[in-house]
């Protein structure tokens, strides 16, 4: 791959791969140093990239291991957050007495106080692994097979992940805007 | 009289991370979707919760700007050909 094929590659990708680097950083200084190194690593070791696979999940994986290799080593996360049920959001929005609307988009509208940086807040409340998963998946709009490749876990384990990133993730949010009294509190569950 | 549906609310909820990724079977959906037709409260259960998933990724995607010329500038380090 020359180096305009591989510029071509990566430009559609850059949005994505900075939020996701911004996720895992945590600022956009560093963010942006990752993306940085992350490119360079990718162009350098582009002969591991084969034609007709996908270029996506390829880079996002040098990007990860690039991430990883920044860090000192692969983070095993130790932190252990308290499950949330499904539905948690929609059970403790009703426990609170709030409509939900039979619209299109119910969670915007109940929620839409809740703005970007409050839902980022709640991302950031994520053990690693959950975090990655549901930064490829939100922010990236990465497939489940997309997400295996890059973070090199079977199929199985991404659906599992997923899934409970997202059942920590309503919890997270549900307490960021409790926290910041945007709702009011129900009972727990 | 038995039900119009062979899936139950418990059923469907235990497959609604994969009905809303779109990752069940034709006649999963189908059955999925003959259930919410008949439950309205599976139905806004349903219907709450994918939205809750737009939601998220709305707002995850809008908040961070792209420095600008980044792409220039990651690029401006690689060795040539």
């Amino acid at each position: 791959m020359t180096r305009k094929e591989f510029e071509s590659n990566l430009e559609p990708l850059v949005s994505r791969a900075y939020g996701y680097a911004l996720r895992l950083t945590g600022n956009t200084e560093d963010a942006q140093d990752l993306m940085q190194d992350a490119t360079l690593a990718a162009f350098k070791g582009r002969e591991t990239f084969h034609e007709g696979t996908n270029f996506k999940a390829w880079f996002f994986k040098v990007l990860t291991h690039e991430h990883y290799r920044r860090v000192g080593r692969k983070h095993v996360e130790t932190v252990v957050l308290d499950d949330a049920p499904e539905g948690y959001l929609y059970q403790q929005a009703k426990q609170s007495g709030i409509e939900i609307p039979d619209s299109a988009n119910p969670a915007e509208e109940v929620f839409d106080h809740l703005d970007a940086e409050r839902v980022d807040e709640a991302l950031q409340v994520l053990p690693t692994e959950y975090k990655e998963a549901a930064s490829l998946y939100f922010i990236s709009e990465m497939s489940y097979e997309e997400i295996a490749e890059t973070l090199e876990i079977p199929l199985g384990t991404v659906r599992s992940r997923l899934h409970r990133a997202r059942r920590l993730l309503q919890k997270a949010l549900w307490d960021v805007a409790v926290s910041r009294g945007l709702v009011t509190g129900a009972a727990n569950v | 009289m038995s039900k119009p549906y062979n899936f139950d609310c418990k059923t469907c909820f235990t497959l609604l991370d994969d009905f809303v990724d779109r990752n069940l079977t034709e006649n999963e959906v189908q059955e999925v979707n003959l259930h919410l037709e008949h439950c309205p409260p599976c139905a806004k259960f349903f219907s709450f919760e994918e939205s809750v998933l737009k939601f998220i990724g709305k707002r995850l995607c809008e908040e961070k700007d792209v420095p600008k010329d980044l792409f220039k500038k990651i690029c401006q380090g690689l060795p040539e050909d």
